[in-house]
C-alpha cells in the first residue's frame, strides 16, 4: 500500500501540488487521471523522490520513505526513450540489475518479459531496430524486470497500440495482483477507465475525486426517445417518492431518467405512450471529469 | 520496508525460484520449443498448453494481499498443478532424484512468472554496474575500435619507418656566450652569424646555458695549450655548429635520456595518442549522458541508485578504458622498440612513459569529470562554451610542453601544471631527467585535481538530476538509510508507538469516511480492506468532518479543493 499523505509542492508563485492525499492499494491498479499541467509528472516524481515536496510524506506500507528507500520500484518516466545502440536484453538486464537483482535472476526475467510481450525474437537486436509500439513494451519489460514492490510508470499508456496495451496491461495486472500496488499517470481517460481499479483525477494540482472506477464513473441512466417528453416528466415526477425513478431532465423529447434497476427501467417505459426508443447510458469517466476539468 | 514477498508478520518465505530452475514453460522463455520434444499423448498436450497459459499469472501466490479473480484463478491453478505433476512425474525417469527435487513446486512459483533473487547494490557496487555498461559499451562502438586501432597502427608504423630518426630544425639566429671577447662581439657576430653574448669567465659562460639564454658557450682553455669547447645544455646546437667551422660537437651540461632528434616526434606522437584518447571517450562519455538526459533514463537510473555513484560509474568507466588503451600503447611501443633492437632506447623511454601514463590517466579522469559537469549545465549555448573550454584546456594543455621543449622554468612548470603535466613530465624525463619525485609531484597534483574536479562534478549532476529537470521542486536531501534506522532505533519506543497510532488513526480516518458513503458498498471491489468496527468509532468524529468536505460538488467547480485524506478505493468525492 503506497500512501501520499498532504503532499504540496509550488515554485514561485505556481503551485504544482496541493495537499494530494490518497493510497494506491496493494494487489490494484490506481490510475492518477488528468488534463494538461494537471501535475502528474510533479506527483510522479515526488513518488519516486526525485523532487522533494514542500510538505507531506509518501508512505509505503506505514514506512515513510526516504531517498534510497526506492531501489525495488519500478519507474518509467514520460517522454522516455532507452540507449538507442545497445540491444534490448542487455538493455533490460542492466536496468534491472540496478535494482539489485542478480544477472541470473535478471536474464531470466527479462526472457520471460520479452516472451509475454511478444518481442522474444528481438532480444538480441538493438533497441533503434525496434518499432514505436515495440519500444514501448521494452520500456514496460525494463521496468518490471527486477519484480519491483510498486510500479509507478508516467504517461502509461504512451506509445502504445490497442494490441500492446492489452499485453502490457495484462502483464501490469498480472503483477498487481501478486501484491504490488501499481500506479499509472495518463491523460488517457478512456484507458484509465478500460484498465484500472481506482482512478485520482487530478486538476490543477489538486484531487477532483477519487475512488473505483465502478463508482467514480457514476450510476447507468435511461434515456427515452418519445413524442412529448415533457409530459413525460411530468407524469413520472408526479411518481417520485413512490417510485424509485428520478427525473434528470428533458431535451429534444428524450426524457433522461435513474432508476434502480434496469427491470425498473423498463417497467417505467412500459408506462409512458408513443415511446420511440430507450436505451441505457452510462457516464464514461471522460464524460463526467474530463470536459468539467 | 516490507517485501512484497513477505507474509503479515514480515516473514519472508524460502526463494521462490533458485538460479536455473526454470519453473516456466518453454515458450514463457522465448525459446522456440525444440523439433525433438514430443507429446506422448492428447492429455499430456493439454495439459502442456494449460501449463503455459495458465501458470505464469495464477500461481504461488504468497503474498498478504488478496487480487482480482482469485476463484477463477484457483480452477486455471488447479489445471495448473495437474500440469506440474504430470510433467515432474514424467520427467523422474530421466532425471537424477536431487536435480528433480529441485524442480519448484506450483505453490512456490511466483504470480507474474519473475524471479526474485535480490542482492544488496551499495554504492559502489552500483558505481561499477554503470561503468561496466559505459565501458563495454564504448568499448563495442566502431569509434573505440577504429581509435585503437589507428594509435597500435600509428605507433607501429613510427617504429618500422623509423619515423624517430627526423629531427626539427631550429628557426632563426642561434647564439653562443663567449668569454671576454668584450668589444669584439660585434665582429664575430658579423662573421660567423651568430649572436653573440658577452660572459665575464667561463662559469657566467655556463650559467647561461643553464638557464637557456644561450643555445652555446664557447669557452677557451686559460692556458691556451688544449683545444677551447663548446659546451650545450641538453641537445647539440646544430645550427650554431654548421656555422663554425671546423664544425665540432658541443659538450652537453645535461645528457638526455632520449636524444632529441627522437624525443620530439615521439612526444607528439603521445599528443596525438592523448587527444584520441581522451577525445574518443570524452565524446562517447559527453554524448551519452545528453541521451540519457533526453530519454529519461537518468531519472530512471536516479530513482534506483544514488546519482553520484551514477556519475562515477560514467567516469570511472572511461577512465578504465584510457589506462587500458595506455598500457597497450605503451607496450606496443616497448616491445616494438626491444624487437626492433633499440633496447637501450626503451629502457631510456620507460621512466617517460611510465610518469606520462599515469598523470594522462588522472588528466582523463578530470576532463572525463569536466564533461559530466557540463552536460548537466541548462541551457545549450552555456553547455556549448563549457565544452569548447574543456577542448581548448585539453588541446593546450598537451600541445603546450612539446612546443615549449624540456628545459627551463616553463617547462618545469608545465610539467606539474593540471592538463600540461602529462606531456610536460614526459619531455622532462625525455630530456635530463629530474629528480623520480618530480614524476610523484606531477601525478598528484593531476590526482589531487581529479578528485576534486569527480566530486564537484558529481555534486553537479545530483542537484541536476534531483531538481525535477527545473520544473518545480527542490534538491532532495541525500541522506542514508543506516541514518534513518539509527535514529528510528534510538527512539524506537516513543516514536513507534506515536506513529503506529498516527497510521492507525489515518486509516481509521479513510475507511471511515468510506463507511460514511452509502454508495460505497455497492461498489466496494473484492479485495478492499475491512472495516476494523472498533477503529472505526474511534475516529467518528474525523470521519464526519471528512465526510462533510467529501461532499459531492457542482461539476462546474473545478477549482473546487479537495483536502480530505482520499483513500483512492474509498473517498466519494466529486467535482
Amino acid at each position: 500500500m503506497l500512501t501520499l499523505k498532504e503532499i504540496s509542492l509550488s515554485k514561485g508563485k505556481r503551485t504544482y501540488l496541493d495537499e494530494v492525499s490518497f493510497t494506491a492499494k496493494a494487489g490494484r491498479i490506481t490510475a492518477v487521471v488528468g488534463t494538461r499541467s494537471a501535475g502528474r509528472t510533479e506527483l510522479v516524481r515526488v513518488i519516486m523522490g526525485l523532487i522533494s515536496p514542500d510538505e507531506g510524506t509518501v508512505e509505503l506500507e506505514d514506512f515513510e520513505l526516504d531517498y534510497g528507500d526506492r531501489q525495488n520500484f519500478g519507474y518509467l518516466p514520460a517522454e522516455r526513450g532507452g540507449y538507442p545502440n545497445m540491444r534490448v536484453l542487455d538493455q533490460i538486464v542492466y536496468l534491472a540489475r540496478l535494482h539489485g537483482i542478480t544477472l541470473g535472476a535478471a536474464e531470466r526475467n527479462a526472457l520471460t518479459l520479452l516472451s509475454r510481450l511478444e518481442l522474444a525474437d528481438r532480444g538480441y537486436a538493438p533497441l533503434k531496430n525496434l518499432s514505436g509500439t515495440e519500444i514501448a513494451r521494452v520500456d514496460i519489460a525494463a521496468t518490471l524486470a527486477a519484480d519491483p514492490d510498486v510500479v509507478v510508470i508516467d504517461d502509461a499508456f504512451a506509445g502504445l497500440d490497442t494490441q500492446s496495451t492489452e499485453l502490457v496491461m495484462s502483464l501490469l495486472r498480472a503483477h498487481a495482483a501478486s501484491g504490488v500496488p501499481v500506479l499509472l499517470a495518463t491523460d488517457n481517460w478512456e484507458a484509465a477507465q478500460a484498465y484500472a481499479d481506482d482512478v485520482v483525477v487530478l486538476n490543477q494540482g489538486r484531487i477532483s475525486a477519487a475512488g473505483s472506477v465502478e463508482k467514480l464513473r457514476g450510476a447507468v441512466k435511461y434515456r427515452v426517445e418519445l413524442t412529448d417528453a415533457e409530459a413525460a416528466a411530468k407524469s413520472l415526477e408526479k411518481r417520485q417518492g413512490i417510485s424509485d425513478v428520478t427525473v434528470l431532465d428533458t431535451a429534444d423529447n428524450v426524457l433522461s431518467f435513474r432508476a434502480a434497476d434496469a427491470k425498473s427501467a423498463a417497467q417505467t417505459v412500459a408506462g409512458l405512450a408513443d415511446v420511440k426508443s430507450f436505451e441505457s447510458v452510462r457516464p464514461t469517466l471522460a464524460e463526467q471529469y474530463k470536459e468539467a476539468l | 520496508m516490507a517485501h512484497k514477498d513477505e507474509d503479515k508478520d514480515g516473514n519472508s518465505p524460502e526463494p521462490l525460484v533458485s538460479k536455473g530452475t526454470a519453473g516456466e514453460s518453454i515458450d514463457d522463455l522465448g525459446l522456440p520449443v525444440d523439433d525433438d520434444v514430443t507429446v506422448a499423448d492428447d492429455d499430456a498436450s493439454g495439459v502442456a498448453s494449460a501449463k503455459g497459459t495458465t501458470k505464469g499469472t495464477t500461481k504461488g501466490k504468497t503474498k498478504g494481499t488478496a487480487s482480482k479473480g482469485a476463484a477463477s484463478d484457483a480452477a486455471a491453478t488447479e489445471t495448473g498443478d495437474v500440469a506440474d505433476d504430470d510433467a515432474a512425474d514424467a520427467g523422474l525417469d530421466e532425471v537424477p532424484f536431487e536435480l528433480a527435487e529441485d524442480n519448484p513446486s506450483a505453490e512456490e512459483l511466483p504470480e507474474t512468472g519473475l524471479v526474485s533473487e535480490f542482492v544488496d547494490v551499495n554504492r559502489r557496487q552500483a558505481s561499477w554496474l554503470v561503468s561496466n555498461r559505459e565501458s563495454t559499451t564504448v568499448m563495442r562502438s566502431p569509434l573505440f575500435l577504429v581509435t585503437g586501432a589507428v594509435i597500435v597502427l600509428g605507433i607501429l608504423a613510427a617504429l618500422i619507418t623509423g619515423i624517430v630518426s627526423a629531427s626539427e630544425e631550429k628557426s632563426g639566429t642561434p647564439s653562443m656566450a663567449m668569454v671576454g671577447v668584450g668589444e669584439q662581439a660585434a665582429t664575430y657576430e658579423q662573421q660567423l652569424g651568430v649572436k653573440i653574448t658577452d660572459a665575464k669567465d667561463a662559469q657566467a659562460a655556463e650559467k647561461l646555458v643553464r638557464e637557456g639564454k644561450v643555445d652555446a658557450a664557447f669557452i677557451q682553455d686559460p692556458t691556451g695549450q688544449a683545444q677551447p669547447t663548446i659546451i650545450a645544455l641538453d641537445k647539440q646546437p646544430e645550427v650554431l655548429l654548421e656555422k663554425l667551422a671546423p664544425k665540432t660537437e658541443a659538450t652537453l651540461l645535461n645528457s638526455p635520456a632520449v636524444t632529441d632528434d627522437i624525443a620530439k616526434p615521439v612526444l607528439w606522437a603521445m599528443v596525438v595518442f592523448s587527444l584520441l584518447v581522451v577525445g574518443t571517450l570524452g565524446t562517447a562519455l559527453y554524448q551519452n549522458l545528453r541521451l540519457e538526459k533526453r530519454n529519461r533514463i537518468t531519472e530512471i537510473i536516479a530513482a534506483t541508485i544514488p546519482p553520484r555513484a551514477s556519475a562515477s560509474g560514467r567516469i570511472t568507466g572511461m577512465v578504465t578504458l584510457t589506462g587500458v588503451q595506455l598500457i597497450i600503447a605503451v607496450v606496443v611501443a616497448e616491445l616494438g622498440l626491444s624487437i626492433t633492437g633499440k633496447t637501450a632506447l626503451a629502457f631510456s623511454m620507460l621512466p617517460g612513459l611510465g610518469w606520462f601514463a599515469l598523470a594522462l590517466l588522472f588528466t582523463a579522469w578530470t576532463v572525463f569529470a569536466l564533461l559530466v559537469w557540463a552536460s548537466t549545465v541548462s541551457g545549450s549555448k552555456a553547455r556549448k562554451t563549457f565544452v569548447t573550454i574543456i577542448g581548448i584546456l585539453t588541446v593546450a594543455g598537451f600541445m603546450a610542453p612539446v612546443i615549449v621543449g624540456a628545459s627551463g622554468t616553463v617547462a618545469k612548470v608545465l610539467s606539474w601544471t593540471p592538463f600540461t603535466s602529462p606531456l610536460g613530465i614526459a619531455a622532462r624525463f625525455f630530456g635530463a631527467p629530474p629528480q623520480w619525485w618530480e614524476g610523484l609531484v606531477a601525478v598528484a597534483i593531476a590526482a589531487l585535481v581529479a578528485f576534486i574536479v569527480h566530486s564537484l562534478a558529481g555534486g553537479a549532476y545530483v542537484r541536476s538530476v534531483l531538481t525535477g529537470g527545473g520544473r518545480g521542486g527542490k534538491t532532495v536531501k541525500m541522506s542514508k538509510r543506516a541514518q534513518k534506522v539509527a535514529v528510528g532505533s534510538a527512539g524506537a519506543s516513543s516514536a513507534d508507538s506515536k506513529s503506529d497510532a498516527a497510521a492507525k488513526d489515518s486509516d481509521a480516518d479513510l475507511e471511515s469516511a468510506a463507511a460514511d458513503s452509502e454508495d460505497d458498498s455497492a461498489s466496494a471491489s473484492a479485495s478492499d480492506d475491512e472495516t476494523d468496527p472498533a477503529r472505526a468509532t474511534a475516529a467518528k468524529a474525523t470521519a464526519e468532518k471528512a465526510s462533510k468536505v467529501g461532499e459531492p460538488k457542482d461539476s462546474t467547480a473545478s477549482g473546487s479543493k479537495s483536502s480530505a485524506s482520499t483513500s483512492a478505493d474509498d473517498s466519494d468525492d466529486e467535482l
